[in-house]
């Protein structure tokens, strides 16, 4: 007898058809486990087609939905997606804006790849959906609500874990990255350069040095006739002419 | 006779499905301490009595033995480097869980507010309106401009990319898009991991 389980959010619908491995004889009451999925479905509101496939789209939706909306939370993005081109076998989920996903399912994972009439494709022959955030939530949701019940499919498992340092490329760009550093630089060199225009202060000339010469009767460094200053003795005695020096304590 | 033993404090288990992550250094790295408090400043935008509800939440999920006052509370929210009254002391990873499990707690609250903002978010790109042009999420975002304004220490370089409205703007509903997430079923786990990547070893 076939299990069918549905999870239902305002834009988004999972349903599941499978088989359980439980015995026929159980209580009719009991909700049987859906061990063995044989058909996926996801609707979603305002699309023109539904995704049908089977446990490989289910699982690809369940890797890319975790991914991609953990690179958008946090801005940082895996390396390996940052290094390698888009796969045209791979479900992927990337934004396209602010508030936009597109969403590319190859046509290798549904039952009935769609027609070009009937749905956007990509040069790939890809099907291709922009879904808003909210849309976006609701599929996510969705699917952790289906990982979270342990009564259909238990041995599918996930848990978010962050990307280690080794993973991650910087989800900021080069340039803010590098913008304060720029700054920096910029600011420092619009100092120097206005410290360039301040006109270097003159050089003071020194005055020529006497040329001394024994003159008999003139005493050296004193001009013949001049009156001699008098100087200051070492005692700091107030002289004329001398600044009086105030002693300081000891 | 009764035997003494000492019990052992349990840590609280509201926190019990967010795990601990492997870091570097002492406490959480300066991004995570950015992005919980930022995630807290979008709830008080969105509920104007969001400060209070974030000490009734404490209580709530029985977090009173990592966050006992509001006093605490307003320290951790300033290990963000960002602030303008920043404290050096490093958020511990329980005291980060209290705070996310707080802001998921909070935002499961506003689950139909933060959905309708978003849809009217949507609805006026598509008619290529200004997001002010609705009350709802004009309040919002001018709450958040005027609580990020006077919060954060506006001179640092490296928050010259929010000097002006519209920039403001786009952070605000970056961060309702982060709240919406909050309110999911595995909601705090993505959060969780989210606030440390590209951190761990």
């Amino acid at each position: 007898m076939p299990v069918l389980r549905q999870y239902s959010l305002p834009y988004c619908t999972l349903i599941l058809e499978g088989l359980t491995s439980q015995p026929a004889a159980m209580d009719a009451l009991d909700r049987p486990t859906l061990d063995i999925l044989v058909r996926f479905e996801c609707h979603l509101l305002n699309q023109t087609f539904a995704l049908r496939g089977g446990k490989d789209l289910l699982e690809a939706m369940l890797a890319v939905t975790g991914d991609s909306v953990q690179t958008w939370l946090s801005g940082v993005q895996h390396r390996h997606h940052k290094l390698a081109d888009a796969d045209a076998a791979e479900v992927t989920l990337m934004p396209v804006d602010a508030n936009t996903f597109k969403l590319t399912v190859p046509p290798s994972l549904l039952l009935a790849p769609p027609t070009a009439a009937e749905a956007t494709l990509s040069d790939t022959g890809a099907l291709e959906m922009q879904l808003p955030l909210v849309q976006v939530f609701d599929l996510v949701e969705a699917l952790d609500q289906l990982v979270a019940d342990r009564q259909t499919l238990p041995s599918i498992e996930w848990q978010p874990q962050p990307l280690s340092r080794r993973q991650a490329v910087a989800g900021e760009s080069v340039l803010k990255q590098t913008g304060s550093a720029f700054v920096g630089i910029g600011s420092l060199a619009t100092a120097a350069a206005l410290l360039f225009m301040v006109p270097v202060p003159p050089r003071p000339i020194p005055s020529p040095t006497p040329v001394e010469t024994t003159v008999p009767g003139v005493t050296p460094g004193v001009t013949p006739g001049a009156i001699p200053s008098p100087i200051p003795s070492p005692n700091g005695q107030n002289l004329p002419n001398s600044t009086p020096t105030v002693p300081t304590a000891p | 006779m009764p035997v003494e033993s000492p019990i052992e404090s349990s840590p609280p288990l509201a926190l019990a499905n967010l795990p601990d992550q492997e870091l570097p250094g002492e406490g959480c790295p300066r991004r995570t301490c950015w992005e919980i408090d930022l995630l807290l400043i979008a709830l008080e935008a969105l509920d104007l009595d969001g400060a209070e509800a974030m000490l009734m939440a404490c209580q709530e999920l029985q977090l009173q033995s990592v966050i006992p006052h509001r006093v605490l509370l307003w320290r951790l929210r300033c290990t963000n480097p960002f602030r303008r009254q920043s404290y050096r002391e490093p958020l511990s990873l329980e005291q980060a869980k209290a705070l996310v499990t707080i802001a998921c707690h909070l935002a499961r609250r506003q689950t139909a507010t933060i959905r309708q903002l978003l849809l009217v978010y949507d609805q006026l790109r598509a008619q290529q309106l200004p997001p002010e042009s609705q009350i709802s999420l004009g309040d919002y975002l001018e709450r958040f401009r005027r609580h990020f304004r006077s919060r954060m220490n506006l001179k640092r370089s490296a928050l010259v990319v929010y000097a002006t409205n519209e920039q403001l703007n786009e952070l605000a509903l970056h961060l309702l898009g982060q709240l919406l997430f909050c309110t999911g079923t595995a909601g705090s786990q993505r959060i969780w991991a989210s606030l440390f990547d590209g951190e761990v070893i």
